[in-house]
């Protein structure tokens, strides 16, 4: 009874489900709205630097303090939002798009494509991810862009297995022998009925992917390897606050780090959310 | 019967292991003949005021055809070479060994108090469902994997450093004050055991317990989720069954019987966890000041110098080819089923 | 109601009532079960799939899914009060006094540790000290598996449905049992097969001693091998009787058509005749009796009153109208 319920409408059933991950999609919608809005709405410039309010705690005025060279954490820790999402966002649309299509192609077709990216998948994977990631930027330099290429590249063969998969499960199955046989291309195949099919449970991944490609990101730039000063980043701005939290001044780091924590969490409750509702079997 | 073919088997995954670092080698050289700007401009302008660039180009050898230059790239690593760090002037190589063990004491303390903490964990939630055991290491789990590991550090610092006292300050492996003991292993809190001196043993578990527990609560959320998960899995499991129908003993079932089964998803798991490590590796060295391997990469980094951070990535991508066949390895002597896989 | 001559009995169920309880609603799958199993003979158990028969064995040993609940009733085996007993109690009977063995085989044996291991395990449990490798060789002899000493170190996933099968039997047999429960041993086997493991199981029975109590659909398989027979419908136990009564003068409506149902020879489809119906909703409120809705011989009174149990010469009948 309740599966004729959930048919009806997935995202009711889902809300009411789980209300963790009700709550997680109400965040993820302020997170949306603070990326969009933050950069007119925030207090203060996020970039500019007041000597004189150099390290101060949480104030009326700095409602998170400042750094080192005065600058306001709450103001930089709200506009951070559009930076980390956005990077997360297009590096995960990236490695989405080419690796779901690529793997899509070699689990359906086979032969010498499978064949030569089933060996650049194995040897991307050889390395651990996150290394992978610093050489690569070192080679590129610093810069967003940059980072969101990093990140795309060595998440590649995440999607590529899944899709790759997902599409060899196809291969045999009866409607996509009757499109062939009424004489339709490879290409029209791909489109119209494999790529369809394999959709719904990478979609889940995506999810729990965006969480990770935010801790990658993040990661990259606290060790500088990532975005660039003096744009505000959350990973930045916890490497800012890290010399300094042995003296005391907790505010610096605790912010932004919070904040990423939070958006993370968002991202892996809707996933296991979403899991829950596509596939009820694996419970987590 | 089945020992014979568990060293066939281990050959047969040596063999496959060697591709993945034959595609290692060519990967870390393609990314380092890429470096950013011409590198003999930068030695010219660093070391050899003098000499031409033309020529500092030639001793390089980064004026022959690419092939050649891959030739003499894999003839150097052959003899340990992994080229020379601007920052210090000492080899890479030899720089790199002798931090090694700094960093392997502190991933073998995260990885043994990981596995400490979520087997038995999740082997509880299994055996207690809807417990607040079971609640616990849900949240763990959750929790968990989206910590950013430098954040966790940080905080741990502030709390148990600068708040409570407990913990030293983050200075590295061993107080200032305090003379190392002899190095025997490298590891000092083995050799420190090992020279029988326990101040120094307990001085360094002192600086060695916040970054551990940092790496640990990392690793600590995916496998508490997969033990729970494959011991759930087992002990609703037909031979589970059958095996308490005939009787045997509940610790016997649990331990034995259950355990072995449900731990082969986790040792795969840990092949995913030991890459994340090996990444986690870095940051956590860099907030606590480690003085392992990827802190060397990063503070030659920080002065322009690529050849550590190169030699670096290089290495401990070898050390994970390596982790990945001995977790493969060890998979075959717990689970006999995939020594029959051709 | 006790049955008349079972004085003695190795295995007495009484009454033995057993629900589910979820989300779903609480389904009664038992309702007052009462049956008896004598020394040394072999009982079958029979009825179609969610008649409660494989329940009464888990209740039995207590290896219930964790959403079952013993409303009323008692199961007494050899002095032990199965039900109520403490769980140390219950381990020392499960394998030493009572053994069980499921369907599919190979899935109810470890699969990463060869099975002469598994055996010899089993004899370490059960108390057999030293020597315990040749004590296991010893039990796959009697099991009849050819090439003992090779079969020791394989793998489950090595041996096939029929192998299996002995090797449960042995793990069976390892604690000498006094009554051996075989839920469905023959169904993932072909025939070939399974008239071999049948023949196995009433060999070894009867070599031991050993009652059994034969869960199954296939009311046929039942008539081959059993001394006795009870027949379930729907939780409740419908009729017991020797096999040759049950075959030959069965008494309760429901019994006689599933004999009717057994396919004679070659039949065409049209000859086939099944029951009519399905088995009713546990969960709903249901009448007295539960084969009313589908029963030729329904009454009016047959949903008045209780369901009658009666015992007449060692023959036992559930029916108002047989």
């Amino acid at each position: 009874m309740s599966e004729a319920v959930a048919r009806r409408s997935p995202l009711r059933h889902l809300l009411q489900e789980n209300k963790l991950t009700g709550v997680a999609v109400g965040l993820f919608g302020l997170l949306v709205l603070v990326a969009l809005l933050a950069p007119s709405l925030v207090p203060h410039d996020p970039l500019a630097t007041n000597a004189a309010h150099s390290v101060e705690p949480p104030s009326a005025q700095f409602w998170f303090g400042t750094d080192e060279v005065g600058r306001d954490v709450f103001s930089r820790t709200m506009v951070a939002t559009q930076l980390d999402l956005g990077i997360a966002l297009s590096a995960v649309a990236i490695s989405f798009a080419i690796g779901s299509v690529l793997g899509a192609a070699c689990g359906f077709f086979g032969g010498w494509l499978d064949r030569i990216t089933a060996r650049l998948v194995d040897t991307l994977m050889a390395f651990p991810l996150f290394l992978l990631a610093m050489a690569i930027i070192s080679v590129l330099g610093n810069s967003t862009a940059n980072v969101v290429y990093a990140t795309a590249l060595v998440n590649l063969p995440f999607y590529i297995r899944m899709a790759r998969a997902e599409a060899a499960k196809l291969r045999g199955s009866g409607y996509i022998e009757a499109a062939r046989l009424a004489g339709m291309g490879p290409a029209q195949l791909l489109t119209a009925h494999v790529y369809p099919n394999i959709l719904p449970p990478i979609m889940v991944q995506i999810s729990l992917n965006l969480g990770w490609a935010i801790l990658n990101a993040a990661g990259l730039s606290f060790i500088g390897l990532g975005v660039r000063p003096p744009v505000a980043e959350w990973g930045i701005m916890v490497a800012d606050g890290a010399s300094l939290i042995v003296s005391g001044a907790w505010w610096v780091s605790l912010f932004p780090g919070v904040a990423l924590m939070l958006t993370v969490l968002c991202f892996n409750l809707i996933g296991d959310g979403l899991r829950d509702v596509l596939d009820p079997r694996r419970v987590t | 019967m089945a020992s014979a073919s568990l060293w066939r088997y281990a050959a047969r995954r040596v063999l496959l292991a060697l591709p993945a670092l034959a595609g290692v080698v060519v990967v870390t050289f393609v990314i380092t003949r890429m470096l950013p700007g011409d590198p003999a401009l930068y030695y010219a302008g660093q070391v050899d005021s003098f000499a031409s660039v033309d020529e500092i180009r030639h001793r390089m050898g980064l004026d022959r055809p690419l092939p050649l230059q891959f030739v003499a790239y894999v003839d150097d690593l052959a003899h340990g070479d992994l080229g020379q760090s601007l920052s210090t002037g000492q080899p890479v190589g030899r720089e790199l060994i002798q931090r090694l063990p700094a960093s392997f004491e502190l991933m073998a303390s995260a990885l043994s108090l990981a596995l400490l903490i979520a087997v038995p964990l999740g082997v509880m939630a299994a055996t207690r469902p809807g417990s607040w055991i079971d609640h616990a290491c849900r949240l763990i789990g959750t929790a968990g994997v989206s910590l950013p590991t430098f954040f966790t550090g940080l905080l741990l610092i502030y709390v148990f450093y600068y708040v409570a006292g407990w913990a030293p300050a983050p200075v590295g492996r061993f107080p200032s004050f305090m003379r190392p003991p002899p190095s025997i292993t490298g590891m000092i809190l083995i050799d420190s055991l090992l020279a029988g001196d326990l101040d120094k043993f307990q001085a360094a578990l002192g600086q060695i317990a916040l970054p551990a527990l940092t790496m640990a609560l990392f690793a600590l959320a995916p496998l508490t989720r997969m033990t729970r998960a494959a011991m759930l899995g087992v002990l609703s499991s037909d031979f589970v069954r059958q095996a308490r129908a005939n009787g045997a003993p509940r610790l016997h079932l649990l331990f034995v019987t259950a355990l072995r089964n449900g731990l082969l998803p986790v040792v795969t798991t840990l092949g995913m966890i030991a890459s994340s490590m090996l990444g986690a590796n870095v940051l956590v060295e860099r907030v606590f000041a480690w003085p392992g391997v990827g802190s060397y990469a990063l503070d030659a980094m920080v002065s322009l110098d690529y050849a550590p951070l190169q030699g670096f990535v290089l290495v401990m991508s070898v050390v994970y080819v390596l982790i990945n066949l001995g977790i493969d390895i060890l998979y075959g002597v717990i689970d006999p089923r995939v020594r029959f896989e051709a | 109601m006790s049955a008349g001559d079972m004085s003695g009995a190795l295995l007495e169920i009484t009454d033995l009532s057993l629900e589910f309880r979820g989300r779903g609603g609480t389904v009664r799958a038992l309702e007052a079960v009462s049956l008896s199993v004598r020394a040394g003979e072999m009982l079958g158990l029979v009825g179609e799939s969610g008649s409660g028969k494989s329940v009464t064995a888990y209740a039995l040993l207590r290896i219930m899914d964790a959403a079952a609940h013993v409303t009323a009733g008692q199961a007494w085996f050899r002095g032990t009060d199965l039900l109520g007993c403490d769980a140390a109690a219950m381990r020392g009977v499960r394998g030493r006094g009572i053994a069980m063995i499921f369907q599919n085989p190979r899935a109810a044996l470890n699969p990463v540790v060869p099975v002469g291991r598994q055996i010899m395990v089993a004899l370490r449990h059960a108390g057999v000290a030293g020597g315990a490798r040749a004590a296991a060789l010893a039990l796959m002899d009697r099991v009849h598996i050819a090439d003992a000493a090779r079969r020791f170190e394989a793998l489950p996933l090595e041996l096939s449905g029929g192998l299996c099968q002995r090797i449960m039997i042995a793990l069976a047999l390892a604690a000498r049992p006094a009554l051996l429960i075989a839920d469905e041993p023959t169904t993932g086997l072909d025939v070939t097969t399974q008239a071999v493991i049948m023949d196995l199981i009433a060999e070894t029975a009867r070599e031991a001693g050993m009652a059994t109590l034969l869960i199954t659909h296939d009311l046929a398989l039942a008539g081959e091998q059993c001394d006795r027979i009870a027949v379930m419908h729907a939780g409740h136990v419908v009729e017991i009787a020797a096999t040759a009564a049950i075959l030959e003068q069965p008494r309760h409506p429901y019994t006689r058509r599933l004999l009717a149902s057994m396919p004679q020879g070659k039949m065409a489809l049209t000859e086939l005749r099944p029951i009519p119906g399905g088995l009713p909703d546990l969960r709903a409120s249901l009448p007295p009796c539960r084969y009313a809705a589908r029963c030729e011989r329904h009454a009016a009174d047959c949903d008045a009153g209780p369901l009658p149990r009666l015992w007449q010469d060692a023959h036992f009948i559930a029916c108002r109208h047989p």
